[in-house]
This record gives C-alpha cells, sequence and structure tokens, in this order.
C-alpha cells in the first residue's frame, strides 16, 4: 500500500475530490482505493503494480484536441465524449438556452455575416449551427418571397416581409449579445474540453518511495 | 399585411420585449452561469442552487453598478462646478 499526499488541493478538487467519502462525485480514478481529506492536503492511498512497482499519482492535463472539435460541432459533446456526460449535457442545455434565446428575442436577423460580421464571428463558435441559422437568414429571410412573375405588388409585399423579420433597436442588440456571449462561453468550453483535467491520471514510476 | 401580424417565433423578433429589454438580463446572467458552473464544479452537487446564487449575485452586482452610476450622473456631476 502506499500513500501520498498531494499539496495541491485545487488540483485534486479539479479532478473530483472533494469529499472525503467520494461518493457522489461523477469521475473517480480508477487507481485510488481510498481517498480523504487530511487538512488542506488529499490523502490517496493506492495499491502498487507489484510486476512493475508504476503507481499514479500525479493529476495532469490531457491534450485531446478531438474532444474540442466535437465540443464546437456541438456544445456539450466534447465532455460528453470525455465521460463527463451531466457536465456535457448541462453545457449543452446551457450554450443552447443562451443561443436559442438570442434568436427567439430578436429572430433569425440577429446572426449575419454580413451585416454583423464581428458578431458573427463570436457567434460562430457556437458550431455549425450558427452557420445554419445564417443560412436559413441569407437565404430565406433576405430573399424571401421571391420575386414573383407577373405580380406588380411582389415589390412592396416583400420589403414588408423583410420589414417585419429584421431585429431593430434593443431587441436586435439583445438578441446578438445572447448569441455572442453563447458563442464566447463555447469558447471557454472548448478549451476546457481541449485541455481538461485528467481524470485517469498518468501513470509514473516511483521506485523507492514506497511505504510497506 | 398578413406577415406583419403573423408571430414566427425564430424567424419574427419579440418587439414586445422592446421596452423593458434591461429585464433580459436575468436569462442572459443564469445561462452565463449555468455554462460556467457546469465547468467550475469539480463536483455538481448543488448545482442548480449555485446557479441561481451566481445568477442573483450578477443581476445584483449590475443592478448595484447601474445605481451608482444613476448617482453620479444625476446627482453627484450636476452639482460638480462648472469652471
Amino acid at each position: 500500500m502506499f500513500s501520498h499526499d498531494l499539496l495541491r488541493p485545487s488540483t485534486a478538487a479539479q479532478c473530483g475530490y472533494t469529499t472525503p467519502d467520494l461518493g457522489d462525485c461523477e469521475e473517480l480514478p480508477t487507481h485510488a482505493n481510498r481517498a480523504a481529506w487530511d487538512g488542506d492536503k488529499l490523502r490517496i492511498e493506492v495499491l502498487l503494480n507489484p510486476q512493475t512497482m508504476s503507481i499514479s499519482t500525479k493529476f495532469s492535463r490531457q491534450f485531446t484536441p478531438f474532444a474540442a472539435i466535437l465540443a464546437w460541432l456541438w456544445p456539450g459533446l466534447g465532455h460528453i465524449y470525455l465521460g463527463q456526460g451531466k457536465r456535457g449535457r448541462l453545457v449543452m442545455f446551457g450554450v443552447l438556452f443562451l443561443f436559442l434565446g438570442g434568436v427567439l428575442i430578436g429572430g433569425i436577423d440577429v446572426v449575419d455575416r454580413k451585416e454583423d460580421r464581428l458578431w458573427f464571428w463570436a457567434q460562430a463558435l457556437c458550431g455549425p449551427i450558427t452557420v445554419a441559422v445564417d443560412f436559413t437568414n441569407q437565404t430565406f429571410l433576405k430573399t424571401w418571397p421571391p420575386d414573383g412573375a407577373g405580380r406588380s405588388d411582389a415589390r412592396d409585399s416583400k420589403a414588408i416581409v423583410q420589414l417585419g423579420r429584421k431585429g431593430l433597436g434593443r431587441v436586435n442588440e439583445m438578441g446578438t449579445l445572447f448569441c455572442a456571449l453563447a458563442g464566447l462561453m463555447n469558447l471557454v468550453v472548448i478549451l476546457d474540453a481541449l485541455h481538461h483535467p485528467s481524470r485517469r491520471v498518468a501513470d509514473r514510476r516511483q521506485r523507492g518511495s514506497t511505504e510497506p | 399585411m398578413i406577415p406583419l401580424l403573423a408571430y414566427v417565433p425564430f424567424l419574427d423578433p419579440i418587439n414586445a420585449v422592446h421596452d423593458w429589454w434591461y429585464l433580459l438580463l436575468v436569462p442572459l446572467s443564469f445561462g452565463v452561469s449555468m455554462i460556467y458552473l457546469a465547468l467550475r464544479m469539480p463536483c455538481l452537487d448543488h448545482y442548480w442552487r449555485r446557479v441561481l446564487l451566481m445568477t442573483v449575485q450578477i443581476v445584483g452586482a449590475i443592478a448595484a453598478l447601474a445605481i451608482v452610476l444613476v448617482v453620479l450622473v444625476q446627482v453627484v456631476i450636476p452639482r460638480l462646478p462648472v469652471d
């Protein structure tokens, strides 16, 4: 049995150790037989592998670009891929709540890569859903209804429809802000998925530091 | 005139919120708190309670900032000497 004290509680906390019994934590390292807080230190006891004398004691961050790509493709998917299902679902709900809330408030006109280019780059961090909304905006809102051949009022009708679906003033600003904040928060999610705290700690040779 | 009268969610803007746009700060703060705490909390125990607490903190802080700015602009600055 090897006993190891972690001197970095914040790092240990990121790995899921917050309660002595660790019963409610979502992910536990498979190498830990028992873990308990001792003051501000976390004491972890593990069994040594008698063949390799290896032990997992180093809490590290893993570099997972595939999870980051998934996180961009669909908010929260990266964390679900990393085995953090509940966290991923909460992130997904939060990002989609902001993004869809923004579209609901300001209409799909809040995502416009031609008229609001800088805002669009922030919103595009939400992933393909932003591109889809912008495509819908550019294709259907700005060009619909098409000019009807032989209709004298087609042009006026098109202008009326476009005016009615054009977000203006505070409504447009708040909708744009909602979607942009959703994208910027998803950037944090992407970075967390890209360089996430490891729950599966790297094995490290600990020769000579064992206790009987 | 029919397209103007028929509201289509997610296509048309909600112009009714134009006069009380500042109340949209509450769902905005709620969403930001949800995402931030989902990443920040090591364990997701008492998650929703923490989200509500952070939402109240954000709204309260911005409301306090608004009050300070109102006092500054409406009270303090007008009393400053012109010269």
